[in-house]
């Protein structure tokens, strides 16, 4: 439904640099789909959503919805952003202060070339106030609302001319933490209940796991990675998709054995051996970075026999315990090993005390080698 | 639903030259991306600001002095910075600016300090009724003050006769001291309006150190607090200083009589001389030098104020500094503070009240008060010369304030928001070039353009003063609007603009009600401003575009003092009901 194809932009930044807001972006969403770019700060995932908007107009590239070219560099084909019929939300929300609920709402629907009558109107916004359960109050000024309540009301702004496209740059990171659990929950049941096609900006990984059919991960101004939250969050394509999702212990190594065609293989760390399994991209690699995510490491106590399903001397490394969290459903530590510390997430029925000698296994299938993209550059 | 990153696919054919020249062409319209409204903006802010500079200063290498006459020469140069009295004009001007400057910080920062850091009672009281010294124009403190001090027939040397003998071979009043005098009172307010909010929001932590460390609270004020303001000190004083030098009102009132002069008496007489025809070629070399010195003076005011906001740290929790008890000094504070009002303000009032009122003015009688009639006000109003000035007066304000508003708008819309770094930087430095360049030149340069170019008939009326007011007062009208746009959030423009706004709609529904209260404000203040200014209108005046104050002053110079102050206190009064309509609409919460 929307298709983004090889996006360029850079801005001038003081001293005369040169800054590669977007340096290639390509992604298509299909329709109805919740579609988020995450990534952290000036990673360009905010430029790319004004781009299709229209609020930015990237040097080169070509953004097509419906297959009607927005965006076109090659053709000098630009829709200026107030005909491209989509609906955002901004991150301050914009409500204009000036103007109580209903006109707010009523705004698109009144400056839009087509003339509605005026029962007509206050029906279309008497429905989508009740979409976002703000109905009945019309008639309160725009800044007699609470943060919650403003956000909704952008959203019903940006709903009520039915657009094809809803746009939503950090809606949630204004408000406090109880509050933005509540709103994504919201967020998901309206999308999934007026089923548009939405392309979500943010740069928390809980937000685009819990709220995203898609997520496009985003750094300096690229895609690296694009797939559903599981496939992210299993199956991270680099050092950085791991280490931006969720939390994970990463060790640098050398390979030893390459996999070849087959499904995993063997890495020299500082630690010790590790059999893992090659993501596509790392597979031709020499240097690698290993993820292995808190929860997958399982400890046993020193002395103790090993447990079942453990084969050969690798994926073995010992560390001794110096901290230890008690959260209810799970128990995390922080085991030191060598002058590293490891993030180890546990069940509370098989706990162990502070200052304990552990020995650290991880199964080769939750160990990912990954290329190492976050490594400094060798001069 | 797995989706991979594309590669790139074939992009859809190229669309024909033609269409994408008319697109280019509708795209350069647009107010954020487009360079044809900047440009626009910039070839009338050209026409406005660097025309008529380019007069004066072409105009100073002609011999006959007018931009297009003929020939070159230095002759007016050399003639003028070969002559001493010219060094003796530079240095009484020096004088003249550097210690009404002085003074009127000293008194602005003392006020400010009391006011914002001290328990002084009545203080919300204070800090608004400073704005009331707008109504009491320098050309009217003066006239005031010349009335209560002039040595044969002034009121104190008169009211203090029977005790104190005549005061004739004493104390001079129309002299440098009398000058920097009145100018210093009328420049408080402005100092006052700086330096306030500097003092209101110094960091406390350094104070705090030092009482902690040992210090009494007058230490305090020497080593910390004083060293803190210094950079603010000195860029106020380069902006008054620069205004010194330029300004008219007072040395024409205080100064001309005592035969003190300064460069913008010299100017003033070079163009409407006793005998003979205005010297513009000299005159113009004249301004041309000041306005360089002016220049100069603006790169170190420029400079002056970065390195203020250095110094001026707010710690960024809101945290405001406590006020210092004054206990015993209550009285002597707020009798300080209260002396300030009744010499800028009550005295000149009352003084002026006295004349317009009495039958003929010899100083204060007590035998005089059984005399007292309004027959001064019924003259004055009932003559048709003086209702034409209040028409042309009313005019030219209403023209000016309805014009910058306009052009204020356009102008910091097009500044703020912009995408084209050039459009920014040069609308900024064109709209404030007026800032260096003084009234009295501004006036010059008009009637060089409209002497030399006759087509347009505007020399000689009206509206060849509403220019010198649009002129004059557009600096401060762009910053004015700029500081308001840039309250507006980018992002609720945006919003308009993705529901489907058009730039019209845009701009009708969103930006300007969100600007009224800074377009209002705006309105009034060039209101205000404009029907007190003096020195433009002075030099442009002809027989048909006379205002309230060159029409004052004409009564002033020839002997009817009764009818100058009549119209004094009419024009006091209607300012001081605009200003307080400003400072109604402009309020904003004071501090505790």
């Amino acid at each position: 439904m929307l298709t983004a194809r090889d996006l360029r932009k850079t801005f001038q930044a003081q001293e005369g640099k040169t800054l590669n807001a977007l340096d290639g972006v390509n992604f298509e969403i299909a329709k109805g789909a919740f579609f988020t770019l995450l990534g952290p700060s000036g990673c360009g995932k905010t430029t790319t959503l004004r781009s299709i908007v229209g609020l930015e107009r990237p040097d080169s590239g070509l953004i097509e919805v419906n297959g009607k070219p927005v965006f076109d560099s090659a053709g000098a084909v630009f829709v200026p952003p107030n005909k491209r019929r989509m609906g955002m939300v901004f991150q301050s929300y914009a409500i204009w202060p000036h103007m109580n609920v209903f006109e707010n709402v009523a705004f698109p629907l009144r400056v839009g070339a087509t003339r509605i009558g005026a029962a007509e109107l206050a029906g279309m916004v008497a429905r989508v106030l009740r979409t976002v359960q703000l109905g009945g109050y019309e008639k309160r000024p725009a800044t007699r609302l609470s943060g919650g309540q403003q956000q909704r009301l952008a959203l019903a702004r940006a709903l009520v001319m039915e657009p094809d496209l809803l746009l939503l740059d950090e809606p949630l990171s204004n408000l406090d933490a109880k509050l933005r659990e509540a709103m994504r929950l919201e967020l998901r049941r309206l999308q999934r209940e007026v089923g548009i096609t939405t392309v979500y900006v943010t740069h928390d990984q809980i937000e685009a796991l819990a709220l995203s059919d898609v997520i496009a991960v985003m750094r300096d101004g690229r895609i690296v990675q694009s797939g559903d939250p599981e496939s992210i969050y299993n199956r991270p394509a680099t050092r950085f998709v791991a280490s931006f999702i969720g939390s994970t212990n990463v060790v640098e190594g050398r390979v030893r054995a390459a996999p070849g065609t087959a499904a995993s293989g063997l890495v020299e760390t500082g630690m010790g051996s590790f059999e893992c399994v090659f993501s596509d991209a790392a597979r031709g690699a020499d240097a690698v970075a290993l993820s292995i995510r808190p929860e997958n490491v399982e400890l046993t106590a020193e002395g103790e026999p090993a447990q079942p399903g453990r084969s050969g001397s690798h994926n073995v490394f010992a560390g001794r315990i110096v901290e230890r969290v008690f959260l209810g459903e799970v128990v995390d530590y922080l085991v030191a090993v060598g002058a590293r510390e490891w993030r180890v997430r546990g069940r509370p029925e098989r706990s162990f005390p502070l200052h304990q000698s552990v020995s650290l296994y991880v199964r080769p299938a939750h160990c990912l080698a990954l290329p190492d993209d976050l490594a400094p550059v060798a001069p | 639903m797995t989706q991979e990153a594309v590669a790139g696919r074939d992009i859809a054919p190229s669309r024909g030259s033609r269409t994408a020249t008319l697109r280019t062409l509708l795209l350069s319209l647009s107010p954020e991306r487009g360079w044809l409204l900047p440009a626009a903006l910039l070839a009338a802010l050209v026409i406005l600001t660097a025309v008529p500079l380019a007069t004066v200063v072409v105009g100073s290498f002609r011999p006959e002095g007018l931009p297009l006459s003929a020939g070159w020469t230095l002759a007016h140069y050399i003639g003028i910075w070969s002559s001493a009295a010219t060094y003796r004009l530079l240095g009484d001007t020096l004088l003249f600016a550097f210690g009404s400057t002085l003074l009127a910080i000293v008194i602005a920062l003392a006020l400010a300090w009391l006011i914002e850091r001290t328990d002084v009672p009545g203080r919300g009281m204070f800090r608004v009724a400073l704005l009331m010294p707008m109504a009491t124009p320098p050309l009217l403190l003066a006239i005031g003050w010349v009335l209560i001090m002039s040595p044969r027939i002034g009121l104190i040397p008169t009211a203090l006769q029977p005790w104190l003998g005549s005061f004739e071979n004493g104390f001079n009043f129309y002299s440098l001291g009398g000058m920097i005098f009145v100018q210093g009172l009328a420049y408080v307010p402005t100092a006052f309006l700086i330096l306030a909010p500097m003092v209101l929001n110094m960091d406390p932590t350094f104070e705090e150190a030092a009482t902690v460390a040992g210090a009494s609270a007058a230490q305090t004020l020497r080593r910390v607090s004083l060293p803190f303001l210094m950079p603010s000190l000195l860029s106020v004083g380069t902006l008054l200083a620069i205004v010194g030098v330029a300004t008219f009102d007072v040395p024409a009132v205080v100064g001309l009589p005592g035969n003190v002069w300064v460069l913008s008496s010299e100017i003033f007489s070079m163009m409407n001389p006793s005998s003979g025809p205005p010297r513009y070629g000299e005159s113009a070399a004249i301004n041309a030098s000041l306005f360089v010195l002016l220049l100069l003076a603006l790169v170190v005011y420029e400079r002056s104020t970065r390195h203020a906001e250095r110094f001026a740290a707010i710690s960024g929790k809101g945290y405001k500094a406590a006020r210092f008890a004054l206990r015993g000094w209550r009285i002597p504070a707020t009798c300080f503070i209260s002396g300030y009002f009744v010499l800028a303000v009550v005295l000149p009032f009352a003084a002026l009240l006295w004349v317009s009122l009495v039958p003929y003015f010899s100083g204060f009688k007590p035998g005089l008060i059984a005399g007292l009639s309004f027959k001064a006000y019924a003259d004055t109003f009932g003559s048709e010369r003086v209702l034409d000035s209040i028409h042309n007066s009313l005019l030219i304000a209403f023209a000016a304030s309805a014009g910058l508003m306009l052009l204020a708008l356009i102008l910091a819309w097009a500044i703020v928001r912009s995408r084209l770094r050039w459009a920014r930087v040069l609308l900024d430095v064109f709209s404030m070039i007026p800032m260096g360049v003084p009234h009295l030149m501004t006036g010059v340069a008009l009637i060089f353009v409209f002497f030399s170019w006759r087509a347009i008939p505007l020399y000689g009326t009206v509206w060849i003063i509403v220019l010198g007011h649009l002129i004059i007062y557009l600096p401060l009208a762009s910053r004015m609007m700029q500081s308001g746009m840039m309250q507006i959030n980018r992002e609720l423009e945006e919003a308009a603009v993705v529901s489907g706004a058009s730039l019209a709609q845009n701009l009708r529904r969103i930006v300007t009600p969100l600007l009224r209260p800074a377009m209002f404000a705006l309105f009034l203040w060039v209101m205000v401003h404009s029907l007190r200014e003096f020195s433009v209108a002075v030099m442009l005046q002809s027989g048909r575009n006379e205002v309230l104050s060159t029409i004052l002053f004409s009564f002033w110079e020839t002997g009817e003092p009764a009818r100058a102050a009549a119209i004094a206190i009419v024009l006091m009064l209607a300012l001081g009901a605009l200003v307080a309509l400003m400072a109604r609409l402009t309020r904003q919460p004071g501090g505790a």
